[in-house]
């Protein structure tokens, strides 16, 4: 298990003939879905790779099989010239392969010291642990300023992510395997784990493997980028060479829709600084609509008005802290900050999964009724864990899209199976979601179809306001494309857009207002048009308001 | 798709066809073993169970309250609440409705009514408790349900060994007094030597009525909801405790109603052993029908069949706990296909066919498919929550 007892790893340098990772002819299908077909990937001693592609690309399965959660149907794996037994998850642990998954294995209900503890067979020492997680912490400038007998389920998304980053890191793994970890990352918290990757592979010369969608992101922090596209590698360049655009169309495999190369031209690389001005025509136009009254719905108040908003932190977040905000008709709001500033708390009182402790919420001018049992009339939710709040994975797409909307599709008591038909069918057509038949459980949909569904029935209630949470975290580009669209069009309808978001490219080419949110008060507004990044990044941190644009 | 589903109903059969001959011919070895003959073991088991009119309508007759039983269960394991009290509920549903019998009206049509109302009020209001503590102080239903069967039997121990309650005359233990006959259920079938009492029907109907408003009506959507993903209840607005109160009752309702019918089943007077272990495999049943409220129909019936069978069996000299054993193996063979076929299924799933998005993990996996395993011997099921496996997306297969 101790591979990189000595800085260099324990390999002399030279000695290595040949890659350190080598993956031949790996193929998987499961039932009729081929999720990878003779896919052959190298990975040099110090190299970091990354693996870009679509949702359902073959991304995720091809780390599966490397790190032996999954046996290949062919092909093999050798690590350091040694081959793996195939889908033996103890055997690539021993060999020194250590992946991160999207969906994080931390268990919730123990700490943090515990959950690192777990990966090291038979030594369950507190004091060693915690020895190890500083050491850690200080060799690579890995943030863990956390108390280490918290337990894991009470750790914001960028923490937990940071312990199983430790937790690999403890194994001392000559090959990490990292799944679209990014994904739930904010920019600077993202660039901060490339940095961290990048001392890996310069001070022990590991190896990284690490998924991604966001081309910026790929550009800026890998040696080497392979593309996937339905389960085959369809490139394979120095990232050096590699450009945007190109990457783009070998992605997608034709030429991009206009967001793939938008977001790509105007995403900030990571590391460098400069916040990119939105594409003059989306802003443009629901500008002009976000003028009062403008919008076809009633002009009497808001859409959506908050005052002086006070709610009690839940898990080591900032509290609500007398926050006041509006969003207007047409209006697509902005919320953006530092994570754990109390975004999480308004998300789920407009969610109505907690009670605020006081202030006054207003919709189109009716007070916010926040009672248990009752779907809140004219709001709209795109929750960011949609898996857990917006949606019931196990029942179907015709079901999931009459959520709380059951009156619509029902004779009195009983629900109408035709009229729960006839109004999915609709949806499906209108949203253009990808499914077989509407009785398909949603589950089996990609993640950007289950968003579609979620958009299509929080949309169809015509809100006065849409709280949009995250609403395209680990959507691929089309999908992304897609949801921003549907945004655009249903504030050109009048309806008010509230849009929390830690993607800041997001935020700054949808929204028409941005408002930055600082320990539960609003610490400013700019004009997403006119935005000095310097300044914002000074507000977000809480500067104060007099350096907004 | 289509092909893959076929095969699996074509695989998941003969599998079950296996498992169930596997587990009778161990029970049949066991029997050899403990002296007893096999082969007159098994034509017993016939006899009791199927071979005559008269022993079909004891299967049908035992198939009852277990029908009863599994149907309540359904709701609650559909609305994700794990009831395991169906024993004391229906041992209170039988005192309860004893108590109206031999106190408030004891014949004639309303009072046969009125016992069989009074048994359900009383397996609700049992259930009630264990609902309430659920939803205002957060006690987990499976634990609070558990341990009431303790109390339930202290309780009917109380109420039947006093002369002022419900006590039968001096001299006995403790039992009850018995209703008088007319309070029986009125035989729906009626032959020389055999009788179905209408019990039966009321239990296939209520079984078809809870089956069609599981699926079609408001509550039971809500209800599935709740039951699949209790966190999505707020955003949709529903009105989670009063499904999961409504819901936990409804199946101390239908335990205790199995308990009023077994009054006129099994007659003689309520003691603390009267509801026989009916709870535990009524659970069993909806266990076996994966919380399916259709499948419950056909499973109960096969559990009565086993029932009578083996009392037959039990009657011709075999040892009683081989008759418990084997109930336990069938019940067992029944569950291992739908296992193996279960683990296919999550192998697929952890593999992420469906790629889920990026940071929400899995939903805590509904009970409707907790896969407890109970034993039909009276003990407790152990309830093994698949939770663990279906969120942990690195789980080793080997």
């Amino acid at each position: 298990m101790r591979l990189w007892h000595h800085p260099a790893g324990s390999v002399p340098d030279g000695a290595r003939a040949g890659p350190e990772l080598s993956a031949r002819g790996l193929s998987k299908r499961f039932g009729s879905v081929t999720a990878c077909s003779e896919v052959s990937l190298d990975v040099a001693a110090g190299e970091i790779v990354g693996l870009l592609g679509q949702n359902g690309a073959g991304k995720t399965t091809l780390m599966n099989i490397i790190a032996g959660v999954e046996r290949p149907d062919q092909g093999s794996v050798t690590l350091g010239g040694v081959t793996l037994p195939p889908g033996h998850l103890g055997a690539a642990r021993a060999l020194g392969i250590a992946m991160v998954h999207q969906e994080f294995s931390l268990i919730d209900a123990l700490t943090v010291w515990e959950n690192v503890a777990l990966v090291r067979d038979g030594r369950l020492s507190r004091r060693w642990t915690a020895d190890r997680i500083r050491h850690l912490s200080e060799a690579f400038g890995l943030d863990m300023s956390v108390h280490l007998d918290t337990p894991a389920g009470q750790l914001s998304a960028a923490m937990r992510q940071r312990v199983e980053i430790v937790k690999c890191l403890v194994q001392e793994p000559r090959l990490i395997l990292l799944d679209e970890p990014t994904a739930i990352l904010s920019r600077q918290e993202a660039s901060r784990l490339f940095a961290i990757l990048r001392r890996l592979v310069r001070d022990r010369l590991a190896s990284v493997v690490v998924s991604n969608h966001r081309l910026a992101e790929v550009l800026g922090s890998t040696d080497r980028i392979v593309v996937l596209r339905s389960g085959a590698v369809v490139a394979d360049l120095r990232t050096a060479d590699a450009t945007e655009r190109e990457l783009a169309v070998q992605m997608l495999g034709s030429d991009p829709p206009s967001a793939a190369t938008e977001k790509a031209d105007t995403a900030v690389i990571v590391g460098a600084a400069g916040v990119p001005a939105p594409a003059p025509d989306a802003t443009g136009e629901s500008r002009a609509e976000s003028a009062p009254g403008a919008g076809p719905g009633p002009p009497a108040g808001p859409a959506l008005e908050i005052r002086a908003l006070r709610a009690r932190g839940a898990r080591h977040s900032a509290a609500l802290d007398g926050l006041s905000l509006e969003v207007g008709r047409g209006e697509i709001v902005g919320l953006v900050g530092v994570e754990g500033n109390g975004q999480a708390e308004l998300m789920d009182i407009l969610g109505n999964r907690a009670r605020p402790s006081s202030g006054s919420l207003k919709v189109a001018g009716r007070p916010f009724r926040a009672t248990r049992g009752q779907r809140l009339r004219g709001i709209g939710i795109v929750p960011a864990d949609r898996h857990r709040h917006g949606c019931v994975l196990d029942m179907t797409v015709a079901e999931n899209l009459a959520l709380g909307e059951l009156r619509q599709v029902s004779y009195g008591y009983l629900v109408s199976r035709a009229r729960m038909r006839r109004r999915a069918a609709a949806l499906i057509d209108e949203y253009g979601i990808s499914c077989p038949d509407p009785g398909v459980p949603l589950r089996y949909l990609s993640g950007g179809h289950q968003q579609r569904v979620i958009l299509a029935r929080e949309l169809s209630r015509n809100p006065a306001v849409l709280v949009a949470d995250q609403p395209t975290r680990g959507l691929d580009v089309a999908a992304v494309e897609d949801v921003w669209g549907r945004i655009r069009d249903a504030a050109g309808r009048g309806t008010g857009v509230l849009l929390n978001s830690s993607d800041l490219d997001e935020v700054l080419r949808l929204a028409t207002r941005v408002v930055v949110i600082v320990r539960g008060q609003v610490a400013g507004e700019v004009q997403p048009g006119a935005v000095n990044p310097e300044a914002l990044g000074l507000l977000m941190g809480g500067a104060g308001a007099q350096w907004a644009a | 798709m289509r092909s893959q589903r076929v095969s699996r109903v074509i695989l998941s059969g003969a599998l079950l066809v296996v498992a169930v001959t596997a587990a009778f011919l161990l029970s049949m070895a066991l029997i050899a073993l403990t002296g007893g003959s096999a082969i007159s073991a098994a034509s017993a088991m016939l006899q009791g169970s199927v071979e005559s009119t008269a022993s079909l309508m004891t299967s049908l007759q035992r198939a009852t309250p277990l029908l009863l039983v599994a149907i309540g269960t359904v709701v609650a394991g559909r609305a994700g609440l794990i009831n395991v009290g169906q024993e004391g509920q229906v041992l209170v549903g039988a005192v309860a409705g004893t108590a109206f019998g031999l106190y408030v009206l004891g014949s004639g049509w309303p009072g046969q009514v009125g016992t069989l109302l009074a048994a359900a009020l009383g397996g609700a209001a049992w259930a009630g408790i264990a609902a309430v503590l659920r939803t205002w102080a957060q006690v987990n239903e499976t634990v609070s349900t558990l341990l009431l069967n303790f109390v339930a039997i202290q309780l009917v121990y109380f109420l039947v060994s006093q002369r002022y309650l419900l006590q039968a005359p001096p001299g006995s233990q403790a039992i009850s007094r018995s209703l008088p006959a007319p309070d029986d259920l009125p035989n729906f079938v009626q032959g020389t030597g055999y009788a179905l009492t209408s019990g039966f029907i009321i239990a296939v109907l209520l079984a078809l009525v809870v089956a069609g408003l599981l699926k079609r009506s408001r509550f039971g959507f809500d209800l599935r909801v709740l039951g699949l993903n209790e966190q999505s209840a707020d955003t949709f607005g529903i009105r989670r405790n009063r499904v999961l109160i409504t819901s936990l009752m409804f199946s101390g309702a239908t335990a205790g109603l199995a308990g009023g019918v077994l009054l006129s089943v099994s007659p003689g007077g309520v003691t603390p052993t009267f509801s026989a272990n009916y709870g535990w495999d009524g659970l069993l049943v909806a266990l076996v029908a994966n919380y399916q409220p259709l499948t419950i129909i056909p499973v109960a019936l096969g559990f009565g069949i086993i029932r009578a069978g083996s009392d037959f069996v039990v009657a011709t000299g075999v040892n009683a706990t081989i008759a418990y054993v084997f109930e336990g193996l069938i019940a067992l063979a029944v569950l291992l296909p739908a296992v193996i076929l279960r683990r296919q299924v999550w192998a697929l799933r952890l593999a992420g066919v469906t790629e889920p998005s990026a940071e929400a993990p899995e939903p805590a996996q509904p009970a409707a498919s907790a896969r407890p395993a109970a034993s039909s011997g009276g003990s407790p099921g152990v309830s093994i929550p698949p939770a663990a496996a279906e969120t942990s997306r690195e789980r080793p297969h080997a």
